[in-house]
């Protein structure tokens, strides 16, 4: 009972802010070509380039597939109307939608990503695994 | 008027989903229970209200990058994409009232006419905005329209299934109906049926 009268504004806002947190990261998968240069010195080779690329592409396909493995679970039901995990992921997808957009308009350093990529995308995968795990093992 | 609209989209419905022109809108079945079995859509439900809460995030992206690249665009493609927009934003609000209340309310003239205007208009306008290269679509663009058709797609399958359980549910109700009249009952649906 308590949960459904949590989930009249938590439902709709966790789906926003995931979707937002999802958009600006592919957006940044798309044109991250800016970013990638900021990383480097002034006078940067092919191979360099080339390594920071792929680093980057690497920190944000895994943000992706966690993400939507977060969305399929959040979708499914399963964690839907359970309203810790449901702040967890509001808290740490807004700020990260936030961090990630100045990481795009201000040109931020590479390995900031990294910081941002721990706390704002390891955290709400774990917990809405540890959810998951709870609803199943603890139903039976 | 809304009773010959809705008279003109249940018939048109009935060549697709067969046995939706039983549906009879009356709330009184003389006392008999007729079932109790809910067929509204849960996964429409759940694509429609997510879509109406997307909806205006949608619009506002939209709405942003069209005013900031009007000046690249061609005269023609500045007024076609003006219209389309006009047109989707429009649909798009009377599409998920429709569906919404439709789906909630086991209301099939509704439901119907939500997934007419997915297929028929919906469908192409979006579709025309996502892939039409002329209209400079940027990667914001692209994903704010890739989720709408999306849940369109989703919304277009699971309301087809929604709208074939929901018809074939008020036919059999019909058919049972008929076999449980009462003689003696002088409600106006036994009157009409006995009429037949």
């Amino acid at each position: 009972m308590r949960m459904v009268l949590f989930s009249h504004g938590l439902v709709p806002t966790r789906f926003l802010i995931i979707l937002s947190h999802l958009s600006i990261a592919v957006l940044i998968l798309w044109s991250r070509d800016q970013n990638v240069k900021s990383c480097l010195s002034l006078d940067y080779t092919d191979e360099e380039y080339l390594l920071q690329d792929k680093e980057l592409v690497i920190g944000l396909s895994i943000a992706l597939g966690l993400l939507g493995f977060e969305l399929l679970g959040f979708l499914s039901g399963v964690t839907m109307f359970v309203p810790l995990t449901a702040m967890i992921s509001i808290a740490c997808h807004g700020s990260a939608s936030i961090l990630l957009t100045y990481f795009v308009l201000d040109e931020w350093d590479c390995h900031l990503y990294w910081w941002l990529f721990t706390f704002c995308s390891v955290l709400p995968a774990v917990t809405e695994a540890v959810t998951i795990l709870r609803s199943l093992f603890l139903k039976n | 008027m809304s009773e010959s609209w809705k008279r003109t989209v249940t018939s048109v419905s009935d060549k697709l989903f067969p046995g939706l022109a039983f549906y009879h809108p009356y709330a009184e079945d003389g006392g008999l229970h007729l079932g109790n079995q809910i067929v509204s859509d849960l996964p429409l439900q759940m694509s429609l209200y997510f879509n109406i809460v997307f909806y205006p995030l949608w619009l506002v992206s939209s709405i942003v990058m069209l005013s900031l690249k009007y000046e690249c665009l061609t005269s023609m493609y500045r007024f076609l994409v003006v219209t389309i927009f006009v047109f989707v934003i429009v649909v798009e609000c009377l599409r998920l009232y429709l569906g919404y209340v439709g789906n909630l309310n086991e209301r099939i003239p509704e439901l119907a006419g939500f997934w007419m205007l997915s297929v028929l208009l919906q469908l192409p306008l979006q579709l025309f905005l996502f892939i039409n290269e002329n209209t400079l679509p940027q990667p914001l663009d692209r994903i704010m329209q890739l989720i709408m058709i999306i849940m369109l797609l989703i919304q277009l399958f699971t309301g087809f299934k929604a709208l074939r359980t929901a018809a074939r549910y008020q036919a059999n109700r019909f058919h049972i109906m008929k076999f449980q009249l009462v003689s003696e009952s002088k409600s106006d649906l036994d009157l009409r049926l006995k009429s037949e």
